[in-house]
């Protein structure tokens, strides 16, 4: 078995790479968009389905804005630029072209059930008994200057009800206007062209946004060869997502490399020799084939995040070969075997501590970070078994003649902790970090805010800006979602939302707002409008009216048995809006309430509780909300894996020096986020989840100082401050990324791990002068 | 991104044409109006800033099913830059102000409807059509309308017609009549139904708008 164990892992290797082979051959998924961290919702299922689809289709909408100072140029680019868009296959559903049939169907869809339609004026009037005032502005608009009446409108609609219930929908402003086919909208010089589209792929898978940013790319440059001086902006969630990918990869592939060539360097320098770095490479490439073979198979996709702290795990699976390279140093270690029986306990605990520690990732109910802990905990315990099972085959009997310089410098650290009159040193160093920790925890302020958590591209943001600022449409991820049991009950809780937020519009809380109700009122409030129209107008006025108009045709004015439904409205024109609106499913109907120039928050959110079925959702602040509950999870992660290590610990070095092992790296978590916080470094979510990992390395490094003796501590010691060099290189690393949360994580792994070293030698036992037992 | 769903949702709103159809035959008047041509050459002179237009207007709107035309009477005031103010004084006291900002209509002094140019898109466009049809620029109205312009000594008439799949192609036609101001304009809606209006006792003078009239046009700013 013992014999076989060597040859099996190289089978199990082998069909790793040919996995992983047949993988990247087939393409692989990167997932870059930064929700996908988050939590799927464990509360509101339904709730959060709705939202996730609202989030989808916001996230799959791309608009264009094609600028040109020549009108006839800048309309021409835009037509071009649409029908190269529907030819490529890249969009589903393209909103460029203007329907002159559009009205037409829609004034359809709505005449047969006009009794019903009444604008609020025209209702609140004839709910007061006010028919007259209806009459009036019947009259006024038969009279007044222009208008719209006609003959035919006259026979079927005498007092105008419906014309008024079209100009009264709140349809959201808009700067763009109908133009030979196109919308545009004028600024300064220049004529813009609206082309907008749904897109056909998923915006955040990494095939599809580099399909779509070549094709923009391309016709662009055609667009402008065609006509010069054609510019474009754009906004739309793929634009972002394709900026971080990008961003995430090539970081990854810099970050990767100079970690690697950084790790490369130290062990060439202090070992000067080929083999510990052809070794380690070994375990690093079996770790990382491995991990990455084992998270595509259980999650189907990689994160660009987990990617990146995976990337980094190179420098946690190092420490395992340079515990076994660093017996080079030791004299008294003659066979690779015996090198590994010296470092295999060590090995070991520190492997199960820092699993425990990645598991509590798994805890964690956010896929991106179960990616990170899946990555990691296949990676190191392929690694370890590398070490374990293939060190001892490869390396060569004899040891290389390595001078003893690397060993002493090491040695200071030994030094430092435990030379007895070294005491008020240490003392001055342990009270300064204290002292400059409580300073920092002045300092330390917590950020959830989602916003700062994903960084933007700052020329996108800008476009995104301009594309607003000339379409007159507002940005705002603001809204009320209403839910109810069926569609006819919807629309009814809308219209009990809609007096409230019609009070508040007056009120200046909020500029305006779109409701499915106001568009198609319920049957209910159908059946009342024409109860009204018929006893409050019609029966007293009409015929009054009529004669006195000198109309002498006949009127029509039909009830017909059903009512006007949401289906009955037409898809595409004006009011495909409603659609959008429209976001539950069969099972769940619920609407949207888009709100607009929201100024008193508070005021939606007292209504919004004050009727059941609403709910104000503010992406926004949700996902803000979000972050911060599960900051405070992480915390109890990292509690809990100290909790979950402690019996270990205690099984292996007794009670009270299992506290001793784990104090250090309790300190080093504990220290970092203030310490960070004095160089202007707030407190995240990912701040959190690199404190659960420098407790776990934290504790390995402990580890190997306490299973160290007598002579052995010094060349421990190279191997701890190999380790945490590494670790730095890797982590520290990431500090410089532009991925906001990557350099959060990164900034803490840096603090975290140099405290973890500095106190590490404070976990060592001073009187361990002989050998400890080694079975395990 | 919620931007996304707005935009969306207005390419598709601003296609709405009733609104429009008001601003077409307002916007006829307040571009028409101001033409004071000049007997000599029989092309029509824009009033100058600092001045005011003042009249009086009998308006006849011919619909299908009525007996007998519609008639309005009243007075207007016209005030380059800023706005119109149409006063119907029979048969009911009326009050329609246009600016460029929208419609308002009082009844009474009550407010009866009120666009505001935001909620009536394509109001700013008809302006600079029809401004381009006061000036004689035919290019720029080549893209709605067919243009006819017939002139002798003393009275000039423009005959504007919507092209097939233009965005006015609801108005059948536009006649414009005049000497040296605008004498009458007719509006043909398809169907038998046509507005005639006519202007009467036109007087240009100089700026002097009543407190009242102020208020009006401030009104729609609010």
């Amino acid at each position: 078995m013992k014999r076989a164990a060597p040859w099996l892992w190289l089978l199990a290797v082998a069909l790793v790479v040919l996995y992983l082979g047949l993988r990247l051959y087939s393409g692989i998924t990167l997932q870059s968009n930064i929700l996908a961290l988050l939590p799927r919702a464990e509360r509101d299922e339904p709730a959060q389905r709705i939202q996730d689809g609202i989030a989808n289709s916001f996230s799959r909408r791309v608009v264009f804005l094609v600028g040109n100072s020549d009108p006839v140029k800048a309309r021409g680019a835009g037509l071009m630029l649409a029908s190269t868009l529907d030819h490529s296959g890249l969009v589903s559903k393209l909103t460029s072209k203007f329907d002159p049939d559009a009205q037409r169907k829609l004034g359809a869809a709505y005449f047969p059930f006009r009794a019903g339609l009444l604008s609020a004026a025209d209702r609140a009037d004839l709910l007061s008994n006010n028919g007259k005032a209806v009459v009036l502005r019947a009259q006024s608009i038969l009279f007044g200057p222009g208008g719209f009446v006609n003959g035919k409108l006259m026979a079927h609609d005498p007092f105008f009800l419906l014309p008024s219930f079209f100009t009264s929908l709140p349809l959201p402003r808009s700067k763009l206007t109908p133009d030979g086919g196109v919308l545009s909208v004028r600024d300064g010089d220049t004529t813009y062209v609206l082309v907008s589209a749904e897109l056909a792929g998923d915006p955040f898978s990494t095939s599809f946004q580099e399909h779509f940013h070549d094709f923009v790319d391309s016709t662009t440059q055609s667009m402008v060869r065609a006509s010069p001086g054609t510019k474009l902006l754009r906004a739309g969630a793929v634009f972002y997502a394709r900026e971080a990918a990008a961003e995430a990869t090539g970081e990854t592939s810099i970050i990767g490399s100079i970690s690697i060539v950084g790790t490369l360097a130290l062990v060439l320098l202090v070992f000067r020799g080929l083999r510990p770095i052809l070794l380690g490479f070994l375990a690093i490439g079996t770790g990382v084939a491995c991990a990455f073979a084992g998270t595509l198979l259980l999650f189907g996709e990689l994160h660009t995040v987990a990617l990146l702290f995976g990337v980094s795990l190179i420098g946690v699976s190092v420490d395992y070969s340079l515990q076994y390279f660093s017996e080079y140093f030791d004299p008294e270690t003659t066979t690779p075997q015996d090198r590994l029986r010296r470092v295999a306990p060590g090995i070991a605990i520190g492997l199960i501590t820092t699993l425990i520690g990645y598991l509590t990732l798994l805890l964690a109910p956010f896929p991106g970070l179960r990616q990170v802990a899946a990555f990691s905990v296949i990676g190191l315990i392929a690694s370890v078994l590398t070490v374990l099972l293939w060190y001892p085959c490869l390396d060569k009997k004899d040891a290389p003649k390595l001078g003893r310089f690397f060993v002493d410098l090491a040695n200071r650290h030994w030094v430092l902790w435990e030379t007895p009159t070294l005491r008020l040193t240490r003392f001055a160093i342990m009270g300064a970090c204290i002292l400059l920790g409580v300073i920092g925890a002045f300092r330390l302020h917590m950020d959830d805010d989602v916003r700062h958590l994903q960084s933007l591209s700052p020329d996108l943001r800008q476009q995104e800006a301009e594309v607003q600022r000339l379409t007159g449409s507002p940005g705002g991820s603001q809204f009320l979602l209403v839910r109810a049991t069926n569609e006819q009950k919807l629309l009814e809780t809308e219209e009990r939302l809609v007096d409230r937020l019609s009070v508040a519009q007056r009120q200046g809380a909020l500029g305006d707002f779109q409701a499915v109700a106001q568009f198609v009122p319920s049957v209910a409030r159908q059946m009342q409008n024409r109860a009204l129209v018929l006893d409050r107008l019609n029966k007293p006025f009409l015929t009054a009216y009529l004669s006195e108009i000198g109309y002498g045709g006949v009127v029509d004015y039909a009830m017909p048995r059903r009512f006007l439904l949401p289906r009955d409205v037409p898809k595409t024109g004006p009011l495909s809006l409603l659609q959008l609106l429209d976001v539950g499913t069969a099972d769940h109907p619920a609407h949207v309430v888009l709100l607009g120039g929201i100024a008193r928050a508070n005021v939606l959110q007292q209504i919004s509780a004050g009727i059941p079925g609403v709910r104000f959702v503010n992406l926004t602040d949700d996902w803000s909300r979000l972050f911060a509950t599960y900051r405070r999870y992480a915390i109890a992660l990292l509690a809990l894996s100290a909790v979950l290590m402690y019996p270990m610990l205690a099984w292996r070095y007794g009670w009270l020096p299992a506290i001793r092992v784990m104090l250090p790296s309790i300190a080093a978590a504990s220290l970092a986020p203030p310490l960070a916080a004095l160089a202007g470094v707030s407190f995240t979510f990912f701040n959190a989840m690199a404190l659960v990992l420098v407790l776990s390395i934290g504790v390995d490094y402990s580890v190997f100082c306490r299973e160290t003796w007598g002579s052995r501590k010094p060349v421990t010691m190279l191997a701890i401050a190999l380790a945490a060099l590494s670790t730095i290189l890797s982590f520290g690393l990431l500090a410089l990324s532009r991925v906001f949360a990557v350099h959060a994580f990164g900034t803490t792994m840096l603090i975290g791990i140099f405290l973890a070293f500095l106190f590490a030698p404070a976990a060592g036992d001073a009187t361990a002068g002989t050998r400890r037992g080694v079975s395990l | 991104m919620l931007s996304m769903i707005v935009v969306r949702a207005l390419e598709r709103l601003s296609r709405r044409q009733i609104p429009l159809f008001w601003a077409v035959c307002l916007s006829v008047m307040v571009a028409v109006l101001p033409m004071a041509a000049s007997a000599a050459e029989m092309a029509p002179r824009a009033l100058m800033s600092g001045e005011m237009l003042k009249g009086r207007f009998i308006q006849d709107r011919q619909l299908a099913g009525f007996t007998k035309p519609l008639r309005s009477e009243g007075t207007f005031t016209l005030v380059p830059g800023q706005g119109l103010i149409w006063n119907g004084k029979t048969p009911f006291e009326n009050t329609t102000v246009i600016t460029g900002e929208g419609i308002l209509q009082l009844v009474n002094g009550q407010e009866a409807m009120r666009l505001t140019a935001a909620r009536v898109p394509g109001l700013g466009r008809f302006y600079e059509v029809l401004e381009a049809a006061v000036s004689g620029d035919t290019k720029s109205l080549a893209g709605a309308f067919t243009v006819k312009r017939i002139a002798d000594a003393e009275h000039w008439s423009l005959l504007l017609t919507p092209l097939h799949g233009s965005e006015m192609a609801q108005l059948k036609s536009l006649l414009v009549k005049g000497g040296r101001m605008v004498d009458t304009i007719d509006v043909d809606k398809g169907g038998g139904d046509v507005d005639h209006i006519s202007f009467l006792d036109q007087s240009i003078g100089p700026l002097a708008l009543s407190a009242d009239e102020k208020a009006l046009l401030a009104k729609l700013h609010k």
